[in-house]
């Protein structure tokens, strides 16, 4: 029974500054017992294990991030990602029997066109399942028991509708060329709907400034055959982190080198290859302690005056954003 | 004071160093530091949060709070285990990998045996409405072509009662790739750069043998139904459910245009070696087709890797087969006819 009567939590000073990096503490050997367990499971029940088991990878791959000693929880559930998991299954089949029976109906050369009908459906299921799945995932992400969450209601529905549409539009008018500039608004709203309890995150990126990243990435990738392509990742996650702020005043970087990206490639997928993609759990395990050993957080802040908030998401879009490599933009 | 473990109050972000003490009305949480009690949660409330799979965190039912233990023993003495924390050490990973590769070995060497009874089960004329959606882009023959195609074709094909059940056409196709296909429902295309390649009737009467091989033992209704299988098994492993849709009119025609793996060709091999003994036609045509293409393609690769039997196996298998000689066909005049289809 919770005791009532206790007096009050002692807590630290109220504003402090702070300069700390991220740690990822998992162990290769540890992946590699929950991914091998997975796949054989999955295998012996057809599947249906797959959601319990990416529950127990996030589960565990959360529970090794800690910030200021403290650990980050997954909050998900199997059952939850299961019954979404069932429901994408039942759309899909009812959309494509529907589909492939209307292609029965309709002139074969009418057919492309009925491509077209349904672009502004597949359009609007991409936004749900992109905003949808981000919200969910984030919902069951928690450090020190207070909950990350991204705020949705009918009209942030609707706008990040717009975005979709428009991006989409736009993009294919250009033939691509709108196309940074669509990310860069699907990422600007989908982080500024971004909370960790009451406090919001904010992005500051500009739409010229990501556009000249990605040009000028793209052109040296191209002219030095793909092997910029690590420092490329690593300018656009510069980018990212740079951009986005917690609270007004907490900031993200990285402090990750193009050249350790490079060699982390190379090796681990000469690595994967040699072994028949057995190392393939020690070789995710490296890139987590990577890439999560490199963000510092830095700033100043008040964690009392942070509230934990109650939040919620769609599982049925987060096994839709997995299934159909969506990236969520995080 | 001992540091056990970390309190959480789940209503704002702050950790506080704590120390436990379990006692019979249930868990005293005391802060480190201060000595300050901080709360008491009855032995009915506490409970093992496993959403946490790395460490143990104790939770209390009436509330958001948690407690991350560092002292394992609190837990014990509430008569919670470690069970729930993923297991560590190389016999873990041995014994899930060993599971994991038998299964896959199971399932690869089970698959040809239930793809075999599925595939049983679908009626010839199922199909043959399958095969018909095929699109085959084959050279438009004049009488003369078309009936010297038959006379070849009606010269192997069909010869039982059983056979005559089912039919089977011959196609032409303009290109110069060195193949034959058989598709489903009794379709075989034969391209040009086959008929081409081809230097005596009985080496054209050994390949068309070959396909009908693959017709009569229904190999590419075999080969989609496992392909099916396997696009299934996959879809539902990673939750594509688009893979799953195997008899979609796409993965229909990518699958039907697939090569039959060695196994199918073997028994393609033995079937046209029987086919022309019983016909009383030299399989030499058709080992000296295999002996020429060996040294045309030269490839030196494993049979392991390769979807066919390499040319020298396929020939001691015809040999094996059928030892006899037989004299040379010399009735059939149509062999120009044909070879000139493709001129």
């Amino acid at each position: 029974m919770f005791d009532q009567t206790s007096e009050p939590i002692v807590t630290p000073p109220t504003r402090v500054s702070i300069a700390e990096r991220l740690r990822y503490q998992g162990k290769g050997s540890e992946l590699a017992i929950l991914m091998f367990k997975n796949l054989a499971l999955t295998i012996l029940t057809f599947g249906i294990y797959a959601a319990w088991g990416r529950t127990n990878t996030r589960r565990y791959v959360w529970g090794n991030v800690t910030f200021m000693d403290d650990r980050a929880a997954y909050t998900g559930e199997g059952k939850e990602l299961f019954k979404g998991w069932v429901m994408v299954g039942v759309i899909y089949i009812v959309a494509a029997i529907a589909l492939n029976s209307l292609g029965f109906f309709i002139p074969k050369n009418m057919q492309v066109f009925l491509g077209l009908l349904f672009l502004p459906l597949y359009l609007y299921i991409y936004a749900l399942i992109i905003y949808g799945g981000s919200r969910y995932r984030l919902s069951r992400t928690k450090w020190r028991e207070t909950t990350f969450s991204m705020t949705r209601d009918k009209y942030s529905t609707r706008e990040f509708m717009m975005i979709v549409f428009k991006g989409a539009f736009y993009s294919g008018l250009t033939l691509g060329l709108y196309f940074p500039i669509f990310q860069n608004a699907k990422r600007r709203f989908l982080i500024n709907k971004s909370r960790f309890g009451t406090a919001k995150f904010d992005f500051k990126g500009t739409d010229s400034e990501y556009y000249f990243l990605l040009v000028k990435n793209l052109f040296f990738t191209f002219l030095t055959l793909g092997i910029y392509s690590s420092w490329m990742i690593l300018d656009l996650l510069r980018y990212k982190l740079r951009t986005t702020t917690l609270d007004e005043t907490i900031r993200f970087k990285t402090h990750l080198k193009g050249s350790d990206l490079f060699w982390f490639s190379v090796v681990s997928y000469l690595v994967t290859i040699l072994t028949l993609g057995l190392a393939l759990p020690w070789v995710i395990n490296k890139a987590y302690h990577l890439f999560i050993n490199s963000i510092e957080v830095y700033g100043e802040v008040d964690f009392a005056s942070i509230q934990n908030v109650e939040a919620d998401g769609s599982a049925a879009a987060d096994v839709a954003s997995v299934e159909y490599d969506f990236d969520l933009g995080f | 004071m001992n540091r056990d473990g970390k309190y959480f109050d789940g209503k704002v972000p702050v950790s506080i160093p704590v120390s436990c003490i379990v006692l019979a009305d249930g868990l005293h949480i005391l802060n480190a530091n201060t000595e300050e009690k901080i709360a008491v949660w009855g032995r009915e409330d506490i409970f093992h949060d496993e959403v946490h799979n790395t460490t143990i965190v104790l939770g209390n039912r009436q509330s958001k709070e948690r407690i991350e233990l560092f002292n394992f023993e609190v837990a014990k003495n509430l008569g919670i285990t470690q069970e729930k924390i993923i297991k560590t050490g190389h016999k873990y990973i041995y014994m899930w990998l060993g599971i994991l590769v038998s299964l896959s070995l199971i399932f690869w060497f089970s698959l040809p045996f239930f793809t075999k009874v599925i595939a049983k089960r679908i009626p010839y004329d199922t199909e043959k409405s399958l095969g018909a959606k095929i699109p085959i882009d084959s050279i438009t023959l004049s009488n003369d072509q078309k009936k010297a195609l038959t006379t070849y074709a009606s010269f192997l094909y069909p010869l039982t009662p059983e056979e005559k059940k089912r039919t089977i056409d011959f196609y032409v196709s303009d290109t110069f790739m060195i193949n034959a296909f058989a598709y489903p429902g009794g379709r075989v295309v034969l391209t040009c750069g086959i008929i081409n390649q081809t230097k005596t009737p009985e080496e054209l009467l050994g390949i068309m043998s070959h396909e009908i091989g693959h017709v009569v033992a229904r190999d590419s209704v075999n080969f989609l139904v496992r392909g099916a299988f396997l696009a299934s098994f996959f879809g539902f492993l990673t939750g594509d459910f688009n893979s799953s849709f195997a008899v979609s009119p796409q993965v229909f025609l990518s699958t039907a245009a697939l090569t039959f793996d060695r196994d199918m060709e073997k028994t393609a091999d033995q079937f046209a070696a029987k086919r022309l003994g019983q016909l009383n036609v030299s399989t030499s045509g058709l080992r000296s087709f295999f002996s020429r293409r060996e040294y045309e393609d030269s490839i030196d690769a494993p049979e392991l890797l390769m979807t066919h039997p390499n040319y020298k196996n396929r020939v001691a298998l015809i040999v094996e087969t059928y030892p006899k000689e037989n004299l040379p066909v010399e009735v059939l005049e149509q062999w120009a006819v044909i070879k000139g289809i493709c001129k």
